[in-house]
This record gives structure tokens, sequence and C-alpha cells, in this order.
């Protein structure tokens, strides 16, 4: 048993879900957030071991979240799982402080072993 | 420059759909309309493309469809109604599509940003300006792709 936290931060409920049963099955406990701003309330709320984040959301968009969760700790660890994998926005995530980005679909087995390398 | 961006955008959807669902889709028909036309449509996931292309893209499904691709995005858990569920995944489906398109069409050298998808249901949805239609064939069903150009000095 895991005393692990993961935030999921998505605007789909879908991608929340499905992360939720994957990351829940090993054990960890998910936290859950539909926009940017949420998931920097959460963050400082629940202070989580990782957080996954998508990019487009509405209110405030998954870079600038990234950027705001890096000033209330910025050893977080947070992963990029987005649809947008264009050069540019990889770039732009990775340079605002993601330790790295998952382009969707999200295949579990590639989810999981993301998550470990960053939480083991 | 217009065929290139189309292309794009059936390429990213014929890779996508079959990377979420496993299923395969088959080109049928491509058409184009001048001044728009209007369309069958029982579930319609709308999507802005901001960026060096302005328009839409649009794919209609109907409901049947919606509820096996929700249930294939969370790995065959079955999904026997249409709702809020079933609208999620095929909005993540559009965003998966906008976002390989978005890739495809950056390396074409065309920078472009996708908005966040919404759905329209009904009958009917009327496109007012030029637009390319693509019909695939499916084992599911029929997918309809449009890719609507907001400034119809583009067409060539």
């Amino acid at each position: 048993m895991t005393n692990k936290k993961i935030l999921v931060v998505d605007d789909a409920s879908i991608v929340r879900l499905t992360l939720k049963h994957l990351f829940e099955n090993y054990h960890y406990t998910v936290i859950e957030a539909e926009t940017g701003e949420e998931a920097v309330e959460k963050y400082k709320a629940f202070q989580p071991d990782l957080v996954t984040m998508d990019i487009t959301m509405p209110d405030m968009d998954g870079i600038t979240a990234v950027k705001e969760i890096l000033k209330i700790d910025a050893k977080a660890k947070i992963i990029m799982c987005s649809a947008m994998g264009q050069s540019n926005k990889v770039k732009a995530a990775v340079t605002a402080g993601a330790k790295t980005f998952i382009v969707k679909p999200l295949h579990p087995e590639r989810v999981l072993t993301t998550v470990k390398k960053y939480l083991d | 420059m217009d065929s290139q961006i189309v292309n794009q955008f059936i390429k990213a959807t014929t890779s996508i759909f079959f990377q979420v669902n496993n299923v395969s889709l088959t080109k049928s028909d491509l058409e184009y309309f001048p001044d728009g036309h209007r369309v069958a449509a029982r579930v319609a996931t709308i999507l802005g493309v901001t960026g060096a292309f302005k328009g839409q893209f649009i794919i209609l499904i109907d409901e049947a469809m919606a509820m096996k691709i929700a249930s294939a995005s969370m790995g065959g858990v079955p999904v026997p109604t249409y709702g809020k569920l079933a609208e999620s995944a095929v909005c993540e489906l559009g965003n998966m599509i906008g976002g390989e398109a978005s890739k495809r069409l950056l390396e074409s050298g065309y920078d472009c940003d996708i908005t966040s998808p919404r759905i329209v249901r009904g009958e009917e949805i009327v496109i007012t300006s030029a637009s390319f239609v693509s019909k695939f064939a499916s084992e599911w069903g029929e997918l309809q792709l449009i890719v609507k150009f907001d400034n119809r000095a583009q067409i060539k």
C-alpha cells in the first residue's frame, strides 16, 4: 500500500475517471481538479507527491498552472498529459518546469511507468 | 495550402480514431462546399482553429458511436446510455484529433491552436462558409469530418 498522492488535472471527466481508476488500482490516492485554477488550490490544500496536468483548460491553462504551482513548491513533480503534442507546446511546458510530457492518447503502461519513475 | 490543411485533419482523424478505439476508418467521400451547406447531425463536436489557419473542424457521429468511443476510452467498461461521460469522451477524441492535426500542420509550417470543444446535438447543423466534408465508414457506423474555413479567400 502506497501513501503517495497524485493530483489529476484535466477538464475532461473521462480522462480524470480513467486516470483515477488506473492510479487507484496501484494504490495511489487520487485528487481531481478540472481547471488550472482548481489545480493550484488543490495543490496548496493537499500537497500531492505528483501532478498530471492537461494543457487546454478553461480559466487557467495547464502551462500557467505549472508556473503557479512551482511558485508554491519549487520541487513539485508535474507531468504534462496533453493532446497538444506539437513541439512548441512541449517546449513551453518543459520550460515552465514540467518534468516530462506525455502526448494523448494516454496508454496506461506508459503513464504508470512515467509516474513510477518520478515517485519511486 | 488548403488541401494540405484538410489532408492533415483527415490523417489525424483516421490515426487518432484507430489509436483510441482500435477501429479503422475508411474514407468514402470528400466534397467541397464553397458557400456552406446543411448537414444531418446527431452529435456534432465543434472545435475552433486559430493561428495560421482560422476556422473550425467538426466531427459528426451518432449517439451509438459516442457510447462506443466512451467505452473504448475506458478500456472496455460498458457505457450503455448517452450522457455526460459519452460527451466527454467525444470531446476528448476531438481534442486529440485537433492536437495531432496541429502537430502535423506545425511540421508543414502552419502554427495553429485548437480551442476547447463543444457539443451540439440535434437533427441538422448549418455551415455558413466554405467547407470540406469528408465521410468515413467504419464497423461502428459513419463519421463525418467538416473542415470549415472562416476566410473564403483561403480556398484555392
